[in-house]
């Protein structure tokens, strides 16, 4: 690494899309810069100019283990990308912290590139990405009243009780996760394409209980209705069973953002 | 003997941000970090850095999912542990599937990507990194799942 001058700046990309107008409404990136549209080779890079202080290495790989940076950062970043989406352009979302030298080497990687780009923006024509999470509630089927324990004294009487209830949650559990698994598959046929997240994401929400399904699923939007359906008509089913639906999105296609084949040269 | 059904997480545990934020931003997160399209520009972490900043924000993310922490902290009780088991078991099989994102292992919660069908059949591999540099290319190959 070579010093950087106090103001040098380095480039961070947010999105590819198809030859297309600025979107309409400037929205600032990730330092608050303005967002510049590089059309090259018929595509266009959402593109700025962010300070190497702060962005340029070693300084991200610090900022990055600050939560209210990432934070921001990350909100940043995924606003432009919507901002890059409309009705009718599909957009490559970017992971974060892609960061070049200069402009240039950003129009080089779509002139170089620009076939798989291509391929990517078409695989994301006309659809969304959703999300979908199951949480199941482990106190649902909570305490079973259990009859046999009349002959053993009350600490034993309370123990056997104590593990009644844990199998029969351990059982509620595990129903809960089949049926999660179910939903997966239900959805899977209604989307282009899926994948399950980790499940680590939504337990931090106090109360949500435990998460048994994460699925992202990228479905064609003339589907959206058919896919929502499923979603709503199923979790209407499982009301009482402690089971709880959730439907997030619309996502830019974070998790579709990719090209077949395209990895192994 | 605590309450089996007592799930909650005390308040301290839950850091600054509200529950609702925090999981916005960590599902945010889920798809700003471990998805989006991967490029090598001249700037971006190299693979040894980004395993680097990968330790890293493990520790971030546990402290956004300070509820899992919790879980993992209170093991001992009975009611909690049945929460943590029911949803590690599935990951456990495929440890290394579990850090394919990186609230994943930190959380311990991952499930890994055995089911991912369709990426593989109708969509060729959705899991495939998008690498423009021939240095990068085996190791992305072989990382690109975990993440």
């Amino acid at each position: 690494m070579t010093e950087t001058a106090p103001d040098a700046t380095c480039v961070w990309l947010y999105a590819v899309t198809r030859d297309a107008p600025p979107p309409e409404k400037a929205v600032p990136g990730v330092a608050g810069e303005k967002v510049d549209a590089l059309q090259e080779a018929g595509l266009t890079a959402l593109a700025g100019a962010v300070p190497e202080r702060e962005f340029g290495q070693p300084a991200v790989r610090h900022n990055l283990e600050n939560l209210d940076w990432l934070a921001a950062v990350a909100r940043a970043h995924d606003a432009v990308v919507r901002s890059a989406i409309g009705a009718e352009a599909a957009a490559v979302p970017v992971r974060l912290v892609t960061l070049f030298s200069e402009e240039r080497s950003v129009r080089s990687l779509l002139r170089e590139r620009g076939a798989d780009f291509e391929a990517a923006l078409r695989h994301l024509d006309g659809r969304t990405e959703w999300g979908v999470k199951v949480f199941g509630d482990p106190t649902a089927s909570g305490e079973s009243e259990s009859d046999d324990t009349d002959e053993v004294n009350p600490g034993t009487a309370y123990l056997l009780r104590r593990r009644a209830a844990r199998a029969e949650r351990e059982r509620a559990v595990r129903a809960a996760t089949d049926y999660g698994d179910r939903l997966h598959a239900r959805l899977a046929r209604l989307s282009v394409a899926d994948r399950q997240h980790a499940l680590g994401g939504a337990v931090a929400r106090e109360g949500a209980g435990t998460l048994l399904l994460n699925g992202a699923y990228l479905v064609d939007d003339r589907s959206f209705a058919a896919f929502r359906d499923a979603v709503e008509t199923v979790d209407a089913e499982t009301g009482d069973a402690g089971v709880r639906v959730e439907l997030t999105g619309p996502w830019p296609p974070y998790s579709f953002a990719s090209v077949p084949g395209l990895t192994d040269a | 003997m605590p309450d089996t059904r007592d799930t909650s997480v005390p308040a301290e545990r839950q850091g600054s941000y509200p529950p609702e934020r925090r999981l916005a931003l960590v599902d945010l997160l889920d798809r700003v970090l471990a998805g989006g399209v991967v490029l090598r520009g001249e700037l971006s972490l190299c693979i040894a850095d980004i395993e680097l900043v990968r330790v890293s924000l493990r520790a971030v993310v546990a402290s956004v999912s300070s509820l899992a922490e919790a879980t993992t902290t209170t093991a001992d009780e009975p009611g909690r542990t049945i929460e943590a088991r029911a949803v590690r078991e599935p990951g456990a099989v495929r440890e290394s599937m579990a850090v394919r994102t990186i609230t994943g292992e930190t959380v311990g919660t991952g499930r890994g990507d055995s089911r991912d069908r369709a990426d593989d059949d109708a969509d060729g591999g959705v899991d495939d990194g998008f690498v423009d540099s021939a240095d990068s290319a085996d190791t992305a190959d072989a990382e690109a799942p975990r993440w």
